[in-house]
């Protein structure tokens, strides 16, 4: 029997769904008082920090739209559970390490290399590799990989604000702890919406048009992150 | 809770929905280049002008979006000239400085760009040459900015803001044939003051 994923957290699920939306999506970097937030806390502060991964996941447009194409062809819960935790571990190992180790990378170009991992994943969609190279590519680590470009983004991102020594790696463990949360939420909120419209009989012939405005997104960000590097630099 | 064919079948790509299989290779390069025009026309038309200002065609601006832009620069202008950050402490130093007749004299700060102190000087015993300038770190020995020149002064005050990382002071001349001495305070940031 399928799991019904939308029976079970429909109703649960779609207020979160709107208020998500509704916050506004920034990119992924970290609204004004959380910063604040961030460099005056002091010692562990598990809860907040959990708080604020998940935030950070689940109101990032750039992730989200990656994960619209991940989800695309997954329906169990079990597989959305998969790429969730294979994100997580990436996300969480280049930020560690970004962090404790002062590695800074330009965050335009970060941004600009998870705008390709969209057009990436809607050309894997399409099928392009397959039709290309006739190879498939393991979906599962190009999740892992991405997650590790995320990492290293966001770390560029939380050395600008001076974070307190104390209960540092804690902090920062439970920041991915809520990024594994807000992921299940957003991706759980997709999956309801994807599901709604895999049952409508028109989603095979929307399906091509849908990845392709996925790719034109992802190219938009490209450019955009881009731009800005140049101009910057 | 019928349709149990999904379970078994789980979907890849694009192909599983299709009875007919795989786009081919040219539908997908030709998607791949519309996605990579259209990406190009939202950038050039929308997105360059109203995040950075860039508006080759000029559409921006006619369709507003340039004003966003604007806006944005406005508030990070007015945010930046507000308030300087230093990286250093509030340092403050008294310095008493004889000046013998037709002898001159030069005190400099270390300083970054935008670092800023106030200062206030005078000179006891007569009027003094001074020439408040700044040179680079790296710059040749005559080569020099001048912010502030005059022959005859006992004394000068005010703020100043270095417009570059590098050695920012005074140089003052007794051209007198007493002697002067000049008392000079400076607070601000900086990272130290010396006589070269």
């Amino acid at each position: 029997m399928r799991f019904s994923f939308s029976r079970v957290a429909g109703p649960i699920m779609l207020p979160m769904l709107l208020s998500l939306f509704a916050a506004g999506a920034l990119a992924h970097g970290v609204a004004e008082g959380d910063a604040q937030f961030m460099q005056q806390s002091s010692g562990t502060q598990l809860l907040p920090f959990i708080y604020l991964g998940a935030k950070h996941m689940a109101t990032g447009y750039d992730h989200l739209l990656f994960l619209v194409g991940v989800i695309f062809f997954l329906y169990r819960m079990k597989d959305v559970g998969l790429y969730v935790s294979l994100f997580a571990v990436g996300h969480s190992v280049t930020l560690l390490y970004g962090v404790l180790s002062g590695t800074h990378v330009n965050p335009y170009l970060v941004d600009a290399i998870i705008g390709l991992s969209v057009v990436y994943k809607a050309l894997d969609n399409l099928g392009a590799f397959k039709v290309w190279f006739g190879v498939q590519p393991d979906t599962r680590a190009a999740v892992l990989v991405f997650g590790l470009f995320h990492g290293f983004g966001l770390a560029t991102k939380l050395q600008d604000f001076a974070l307190p020594e104390e209960g540092l790696v804690a902090n920062i463990i439970a920041f991915n702890v809520g990024v594994e949360i807000g992921q299940i939420l957003a991706l759980g909120a997709i999956l309801i919406a994807m599901d709604a419209w895999r049952r409508s009989h028109a989603f095979a012939r929307q399906a091509f048009g849908a990845n392709v405005l996925l790719m034109v997104a992802g190219f938009v960000l490209v450019g955009y992150q881009l731009t800005g590097y140049l101009i910057e630099s | 809770m019928t349709d149990t064919t999904k379970h078994h079948t789980p979907l890849h790509d694009i192909g599983d929905l299709d009875p007919e299989g795989l786009p081919s290779s040219r539908s997908l390069v030709k998607a791949t280049l519309l996605a990579i025009v259209i990406a190009a026309v939202v950038l050039v038309l929308a997105v360059l002008p109203a995040e950075y200002g860039i508006d080759p065609t000029g559409l921006g601006r006619k369709m507003g979006l340039g004003a966003l832009h604007e806006a944005e620069v406005a508030s990070q202008t007015v945010t930046a000239e507000t308030v300087a950050r230093a990286d250093t402490a509030l340092q403050s130093k008294t310095l008493t400085l004889p000046l013998m007749p037709g002898q001159g004299l030069e005190i400099k700060a270390v300083m970054k760009t935008g670092q800023s102190f106030v200062f206030d000087w005078s000179a006891e015993g007569g009027p003094v040459h001074v020439d408040m300038h700044g040179n680079a770190a790296d710059a040749a020995e005559d080569d020099f900015t001048s912010y502030w020149i005059e022959d005859a002064l006992t004394g000068g005050r005010g703020t100043f803001r270095a417009p570059f990382d590098g050695h920012h002071g005074w140089y003052w001349k007794n051209n007198g044939n007493q002697m002067v001495t000049i008392k000079l305070q400076v607070s601000g940031f900086y990272d130290e003051i010396y006589m070269p």
